[in-house]
């Protein structure tokens, strides 16, 4: 008999601004974070979705000495991963806790002023602000300030890293390998991804139109969501609920993009959704990955009609509130569909008026109160195929 | 500079298409056909997941992607630097190449990016699948190179880089190697006087002998106190050098011993890179 695996505590700041409570407010008013870039100069007109606090702020609330080698990533991550750990007001003592962090971008916004020192003139460069470069050193800082022993490890799989980081924490801990796991994701904005999509050309200068017929691209976002995940024996605060499905697929189509058929986000949705036992008419809300790329929502849609036929479930795109959060995305939106399935809200897909060609379907658009929502699921997609779907049920039912 | 890649396979054999071995980077064509070759060696093709572990990651074309943002002042970049720059290329690339739709995962987690990586391979081994595909690789390039040097890391290390994949099954069959018997990641932030009576206990907990083990230390402290319990130690790092994933490359070495008639029944690996965490793993002759 397999351990239920229950989520205790959640944390995010996001565009909508900081801690759990500043993303219902959002979500509910059906206000958007999205704007434009102050973080840093660059030549790009973006509209991105922006934390708004100063890393000094940010520094300040976690009571850290205000250093500039701390990346962006680490300080949201920790932000988010601390207010989990104080919302499910667990007691630590004799319980075995692990942390499984996402990240894409690691401490690139530091590293890439290092290296604009470093190109000028291979002596230059202050080495300080290479200490967090590697993905794996924010995973670890942030486990020392949390005071986390028992295991942690960093997942990188793109835009769907933070689903992967929740899976493996539900996995461990259902193996009987730890009790408690803080997992999810956190990514900062920075010059690299930002030049990066606009390279693709996927970044939209508008407001991204999810699942929309005239949507032309994606608004880059940042921030950082983690759930405490746990095992039945241990008591916490609330139930947000518990994890009763997972899967992870490859598309195995192109390294960026999606196959039209959908094959990795169908395969990913159908294999969380068999895991879970649930039929297909019990989810109540699926909070998509819907970028606001022609490719994605394309793809993404036409694998829901595949998996649900004619009844596919109520679903948005929460996009248009964060942007594109990339490594954090899992763990944001994971964020959401609890919130959607514990306070009974599906969450409305911003900026929608009309349907996509290839795939027939239409997202919520306003904010619906849900009162008995017994499963959501939540999809994150990556470059490299990546596609990971995970399933909630209700700890109320 | 015994770790630095000074032959390189002919990748033509394993990635026969120009174009696509073109536009691959360096560590995406050591990986991807180190992959391949442990498919080959396994006997057959058919796997259940893709697990992979680097601690560096896609560094040239990340590079090449940062010096292309200042050289044009952010205007007219080509993506495909960018697009090869995350970490989970290698994986995905794989799973092209095989066309394969399973479980795919990669860990970025410094030292023990490899042994997250076997971790999930065990835990999906544990859940019921049948073989797995994981690997560890790093790649040195000029830059990583040059600034290792500048923080002093080439005194005391030697550099070194590697890539290498195995197939882990559920079972023993015909062409098993040996078996992976005990893995653990000592915890971040353990002090440097905890890890021997760390090791000892991990030896006592998986009845490890002195008389029928050998060890293959990568943490330079630990040689001669180890040495001093009785054990036969090397260094293997002396074959790959210094980087975050070298305990696959250990790991290679120990599955290496058990070919050899009269070698060890077991071989424990003790690794470390730079200021990491320890780890170790129990590998046994089947």
């Amino acid at each position: 008999m397999a351990t239920d695996v229950y989520i205790g505590g959640l944390g995010c700041v996001t565009a909508l601004g900081r801690g759990v409570d500043s993303q219902l407010k959002g979500l509910k008013e059906g206000r958007s974070g999205l704007g434009r870039l102050t973080l840093f100069e660059t030549s790009h007109d973006a509209t991105v979705g922006e934390v708004p606090l100063s890393n000094r702020e940010l520094a300040e609330m976690l009571n850290l000495p205000f250093v500039k080698e701390y990346s962006r990533t680490t300080l949201l991550g920790l932000a988010a991963a601390s207010e989990a750990l104080a919302d499910s007001a667990i007691e630590r003592d004799g319980l075995r806790i692990g942390f499984i962090s996402a990240t894409s971008v690691g401490g690139m916004d530091v590293s890439e002023l290092f290296y604009r020192e470093y190109h000028k003139d291979k002596n230059r460069g202050k080495l300080r602000q290479l200490i967090g470069h590697d993905c794996g050193a924010s995973t670890q800082f942030m486990c020392e300030q949390l005071g986390i022993n028992d295991f942690s490890t960093t997942i990188n799989t793109a835009c769907s890293s933070a689903n992967n980081a929740i899976m493996l924490g539900t996995r461990m801990i259902k193996a009987g390998m730890l009790d408690v796991v803080i997992a999810g994701g956190t990514d900062s904005l920075c010059r690299f991804t930002v030049n990066g999509f606009s390279s693709l050309g996927i970044l939209d200068r508008e407001l991204c139109r999810p699942f929309d017929h005239s949507r032309a691209g994606l608004n880059l976002g940042e921030g950082a969501g983690y759930l405490l995940l746990c095992s039945d024996k241990v008591k916490t605060a609330r139930r947000y609920g518990r994890v009763t499905g997972y899967a992870n697929a490859n598309d195995a189509f192109h390294q960026t993009a999606s196959s039209s058929t959908g094959d990795g986000a169908f395969l990913a949705m159908k294999g969380a959704l068999e895991m879970s036992g649930a039929d297909a008419g019990k989810i109540g809300y699926i909070n998509v990955h819907g970028t606001g790329t022609q490719n994605n929502d394309a793809s993404e849609g036409v694998a829901m009609k595949r998996l649900f036929s004619g009844s596919v479930p109520p679903f948005s795109s929460t996009k248009g509130f964060t942007g594109h959060t990339l490594g954090a995305a899992g763990g944001v939106e994971s964020v959401f569909a609890l919130l959607s399935l514990y306070y009974g809200f599906i969450w409305p897909n911003l900026n929608f008026r009309n349907r996509i060609e290839e795939a027939d379907v239409t997202p919520v658009t306003r904010c619906v109160k849900a009162g008995n929502l017994r499963a959501v699921m939540t999809n994150s997609f990556g470059f490299g195929g990546n596609c990971t779907s995970l399933v909630f049920e209700s700890a109320k039912f | 500079m015994a770790g630095i890649t000074r032959e390189e396979p002919d990748y033509k054999n394993y990635i026969p298409d120009a174009g696509l071995r073109r536009r691959m980077s360096r560590v995406i064509r050591m990986s991807v056909a180190s992959a391949l070759m442990a498919l080959e060696d396994s006997g057959k093709g058919e796997i259940d997941a893709i697990v992979t572990g680097t601690g560096w990651g896609c560094l040239a074309d990340t590079e090449k992607f940062l010096i292309s943002i200042l050289d044009n002042s952010e205007r007219l970049l080509n993506p495909s630097s960018f697009i090869q720059s995350t970490s989970n290329t290698i994986g995905a690339q794989i799973a092209l190449m095989l066309e394969d739709k399973h479980y795919n995962s990669t860990y970025v987690h410094g030292g023990s990016s490899f042994e997250s990586a076997l971790l999930d391979a065990s835990l999906l081994i544990y859940e019921g699948k049948k073989r797995i595909l994981a690997g560890g690789f790093d790649e040195l390039t000029l830059t990583k190179s040059h600034l290792l040097e500048r923080m002093g890391m080439w005194k005391k290390y030697i550099p070194g880089e590697g890539s290498h994949f195995f197939v882990l099954e559920g079972e023993k069959g015909d062409h098993t190697h040996g078996k992976l018997a005990a893995l653990e990641i000592l915890p971040h932030g353990t002090a440097v006087e905890e890890v021997l009576p760390a090791l000892k206990r991990f030896l006592a907990e998986t009845g490890t002998e002195k008389s029928a083990a050998e060890i293959l230390c990568g943490d330079h402290i630990l040689l001669p106190p180890v040495s001093e319990m009785g054990f036969i130690v090397n260094d293997y790092k002396e074959h790959c050098g210094e980087y975050p994933t070298a305990s696959a490359c250990a790991l290679h070495q120990a599955l290496m011993a058990f070919k050899e008639q009269g070698g060890p029944e077991r071989v424990v690996i003790v690794s470390k890179y730079i200021n990491d965490v320890t780890t170790f793993m129990l590998t046994e002759r089947v």
